[in-house]
């Protein structure tokens, strides 16, 4: 079954989430929001390119519980070589990287480039211009790139060389990209023009379906808990 | 400048940004240099639309690999802010600008980007500035003065050297592409 | 429908000279309109006035009027009225061709149901419908141009601009172009395509205008074409070429060693996505120009890279000038080869003219910048770039910028040629002064020169021998007669229906 969710729906419920992640501080509750990402993840049929995403911070998260626990200025009590109140700190804050890591990138992962053009250009118009000639430039100005290089090697520019020459040999090749790719905004201004941008797209509204809005009752009410968490116990 | 041509530049800048890091990578250069794009952007098109470009750099790079290096984007935004103003006062083509853009953004980008990293990341990057931060920590500097000052060598080679370059690659722009980074006399 | 334009006149900024004056000319629809100039003739910026880019989108000061109908366009009526698709076909907005094609409708503010039913009428109409998935720059260069058409006929103008349309295409899809251009025009609508040069001309359309220097300086019917031809030589039909001259070089069959300067054996290379070159065999002898020929996509590109390291052969072998080309690396190889890509602009990038020149041979002999410059002195001058030396690359004609590139490739001497397309976007003259340039300044050296071209009368003029390469194999190779003429051979490279091929074939027949 594919379910269908507005990107702006997400987009509310995933803010939502955010700030229940932000303003937790106990790490049971912590693990609770990641183990409900990762459910999330898994119904969404996302899990193995979420864990994907996520594994370089696991490292980042590893290195700032050796740093923390080893050498952060509040560490009183030892256990062996570390220290027990940086450790708490790092886990605190790991925990809370790994929750905005997770939501963030659920979010994106279930949203395809397409859908996002139309959401920013919701928006504001000029903002959707600006992220689709983003994504339609950047493959175009790779190639570029590979050309240029492969032009200037044929001339017998040396991409080996010592450090200085290698300075040298990237002022070769980007500034060809640079000009050829201000001449290509030259012409996409041209192509706006032409195909009768002016700025004031009709904005077409998102029209919220039963599961939008299940999804985001159901973030407001996981931020309600987190706020009762925080401030019932205090 | 036309609003239509500003409107196809700052996607284009943005791209720089990406293929600018990817060249230096490529190279093999010890730097960055991913913000060539907001640095020529605010060459120009001045500090403001320079600052809007480095932040929306961040922001959509992040909605397409990482979002976690959006809030990175104000970083980005005061490097065009910087780069736009000094542009528009002395020019972008001397020896001296790119010095004191190197100067300035050294201190202020680690100035915004620590509390960041502090927060997001306990100031870890998960490069060789550890160390620097580790040996901070543990003369008792405190978090984000440790995170503030290793950030500092880091960023003043990056900065420097990207500025000059900047400057080389604006003297070779064709005249009608220099924007401010051309003192007119 | 008509369409007029009166005492048209525009300047750019900042510079001196009009870039069109006093321009008068008439359309009404069903017409099939040629634009007819040589580089610099102020095609692009007709077009661009018609369609309404001046001066809000390109600045200048633009005077006279454009009239639909008596109805002036463009000024208080802001929304384009017209299709132009621009002649940098590469150029585009969004990363999906459905995204590309539906972007004017949503400008007017269709609803998303009418958007998608619209899009798949005129994908049907033009057969595209299984590309509307597909992502832009994965297009052929022929599939995008027909992407550019549609997108520019979604909202039905009622004029068509096209600038240069068939740069991008082999022979035969030019052909299959016009002919779908022109069932477009019967429909009532006008059409203005901008070329340079009069080789289609002569079989399609209806009226043909001839520009030099920002005015027209002829209109008539197109049958008139070849009377016209002799006004503007810059413009001059392959046909009327062929019969002035050919410029062989004159020593070219002089071979000085028997050892051949490339071979290849068996060569393949396969591209994960598909595509490539398989079991190529060829030999060039010493003094001898090779043409390769093909349709898009066949991989002449692939094959070029082989010879000078950018690409490893993954089965087969390359041997260029003794050396096996996979195993030397390319700053070295490149020392002896010279290569000229189509596009000068993919390597410009000095501020100035003769430091562009002197980069190059600096780099690649690894001298001082003093011997480097004294070195580079001669080709300058030869080359006639003297006077602009000390100009910006970019503040000179793409022509020009292609004879710096030029120069760059002739001032290290090198044993082998290597040219890409040399001449495209470059109009009859500037063609035969880049061609003769490059044939006499390479005399002392006499260079072996392999050149991979769409145009058949390049081919014909100034090559020994040609070779054919269809879907990544080498088909067949001879000399340009042999080739040329030979209906079968000419099908199978899609290059048939070019006027010059047809000419040289009923010539061959009568």
């Amino acid at each position: 079954m594919k379910i269908a969710l507005h990107t702006g729906a997400k987009f509310a419920a995933m803010c939502l989430a955010l700030i229940a992640v932000v303003f937790t501080v106990e790490l049971w509750q912590m693990v609770f929001w990641i183990v409900l990402c990762f459910l999330l993840a898994y119904l969404a049929g996302v899990f193995g390119d979420l864990i994907k995403r996520l594994l370089p911070f696991i490292y980042i998260v590893l290195l700032m519980l050796l740093i923390h626990s080893l050498v952060n200025p509040q560490n009183l009590t030892y256990w062996w070589y570390f220290g027990l109140e940086g450790l708490e700190y790092a886990t605190r804050i790991g925990m809370r990287l790994i929750g905005i890591v997770l939501l963030a990138n659920l979010m994106l992962l279930t949203t395809s480039s397409h859908e996002l053009i139309n959401y920013i250009g919701r928006l504001h118009p000029d903002l959707g211009i600006i992220f689709g000639l983003m994504l339609s430039g950047l493959p175009v100005m790779r190639n570029q790139m590979q050309t240029t290089l492969d032009v200037q090697a044929a001339r017998g520019l040396d991409y080996h060389d010592r450090l200085l020459g290698r300075i040298a040999a990237y002022i070769a090749v980007i500034v060809p990209v640079i000009i050829q790719s201000i001449n290509r905004a030259y012409y996409m201004a041209q192509l706006l023009y032409l195909r009768g941008y002016t700025g004031q797209r009709k904005v077409l509204e998102e029209r919220w379906n039963g599961l939008d809005w299940l999804l985001f009752f159901s973030s407001s009410l996981l931020l309600s808990i987190a706020i009762y968490w925080r401030f019932a116990h205090c | 400048m036309k609003k239509t041509f500003i409107l196809t530049l700052i996607p284009v800048a943005i791209v720089i940004n990406i293929v600018g890091g990817m060249l230096a990578g490529a190279l093999k250069l010890p730097i960055f240099l991913d913000s060539i794009g907001t640095m020529l952007s605010a060459v120009l098109l001045g500090p403001w639309l320079g600052a809007l470009t480095g932040l929306l750099s961040n922001v959509f790079q992040g909605l397409l690999t990482d979002p976690v290096s959006i809030p990175f984007g104000l970083v980005n935004a005061v490097i065009g802010i910087v780069v736009g103003f000094l542009a528009k006062s002395r020019g972008f083509t001397d020896y001296v600008t790119p010095l004191l853009a190197g100067l300035i953004l050294a201190i202020l980008a680690p100035i915004i980007g620590a509390p960041i990293a502090v927060y997001l990341f306990g100031g870890v990057t998960g490069g060789g500035i550890d160390i620097l931060y580790a040996m901070f920590m543990h003369q008792d500097m405190g978090i984000f003065t440790s995170a503030f000052l290793a950030r500092i060598p880091a960023n003043l080679l990056d900065k420097l050297l990207s500025a000059y370059l900047i400057m080389f690659i604006v003297r070779k722009l064709p005249p009608t592409m220099q924007g401010y980074g051309v003192k007119l006399s | 429908m008509k369409l007029s334009v009166e005492s048209l006149s525009f300047r750019y900024i900042g510079k001196k000279e009009a870039a069109l004056t006093d321009i008068n000319l008439e359309a009404t629809g069903g017409e099939l309109l040629f634009l007819v100039g040589g580089n610099g003739s102020g095609k692009t910026t007709l077009l661009s006035c018609i369609a309404g880019l001046m001066p809000d989108i390109i600045e200048g000061e633009i005077s006279g009027q454009i009239l639909l109908n008596g109805d002036k366009l463009g000024g208080s009526n802001k929304s384009p009225l017209l299709g132009f698709v621009l002649q940098e076909a590469e150029v585009y907005l969004f990363p999906r061709v459905e995204e590309e094609i539906s972007f004017p409708l949503q400008n007017s503010g269709f609803s998303p149901a009418e958007i998608e039913k619209r899009v798949q009428e005129i994908a049907d109409v033009f057969d595209i419908a299984d590309l509307l998935g597909r992502e832009m720059n994965t297009l052929s260069g022929g599939e995008r141009q027909i992407v550019t058409i549609v997108t520019a006929l979604i909202k039905d103008p009622p004029i068509l601009l096209l600038d240069e349309p068939f740069e991008q295409l082999d022979p035969d899809a030019a052909d299959n172009l016009l002919k779908l251009l022109q069932t477009i025009a019967d429909k009532g609508k006008i059409i203005i395509i901008a070329v340079r040069s009069f080789d289609y001309v002569s079989s399609y359309g209806n009226r043909l205008i001839i520009l030099r220097n920002g005015k027209i300086i002829a209109s008539d019917s197109a049958l008139a074409t070849h009377k016209q031809s002799s006004l503007v030589p810059e413009c001059l039909h392959s046909i009327a070429l062929s019969a002035s001259h050919r410029l062989k070089r004159e020593n070219s069959t002089v071979t000085t060693g028997n050892r051949d300067v490339v071979c290849t054996r068996d060569l393949c290379y396969k591209y994960i996505q598909g595509g490539g070159i398989q079991d190529i065999n060829l030999q060039l002898t010493p003094g001898e120009t090779l043409a390769i020929m093909g349709p898009n996509g066949a991989g002449k590109t692939t094959l070029l890279k082989h010879f000078i390291g950018l690409l490893k052969a993954q089965k087969g072998m390359v041997i260029v000038m003794g050396q096996d080309a996979a195993k030397v690396p390319v700053p070295v190889l490149a020392q002896n080869i010279g290569i000229l890509f189509q596009n000068p602009d993919d390597q410009i990038f000095n501020e100035r003219i003769d430091k562009e020149i002197i980069w190059s041979l600096k780099t690649k002999r690894h001298c001082s910048w003093e011997k480097a410059t004294a070195e580079c002195q001669p080709i300058i001058e030869n080359l006639g770039l003297k006077k602009i030396q000390k100009l910006h690359p970019h503040s000179v004609s793409r022509s020009y910028r292609q004879l710096i590139a030029l120069a760059t490739v002739l001032s290290s001497q090198p044993s082998l040629l290597i040219l890409d397309e040399p001449c495209k976007s470059l109009d009859a003259t500037h063609t035969s002064q880049l061609m003769s340039n490059l044939l006499s300044q390479s005399c002392g050296i006499n260079p072996s020169i392999i050149m991979v071209t769409h145009d058949p009368y390049l081919t014909w003029a100034y090559s020994d021998r040609v070779a054919l390469l269809v879907n990544g194999r080498l088909l067949a190779i001879g000399t340009p007669e042999e080739i040329l003429c030979n209906q079968e051979l000419t099908t199978q490279a899609r290059l048939s229906k070019h006027p010059f091929v047809k000419f040289l074939q009923n010539r061959g027949q009568a």
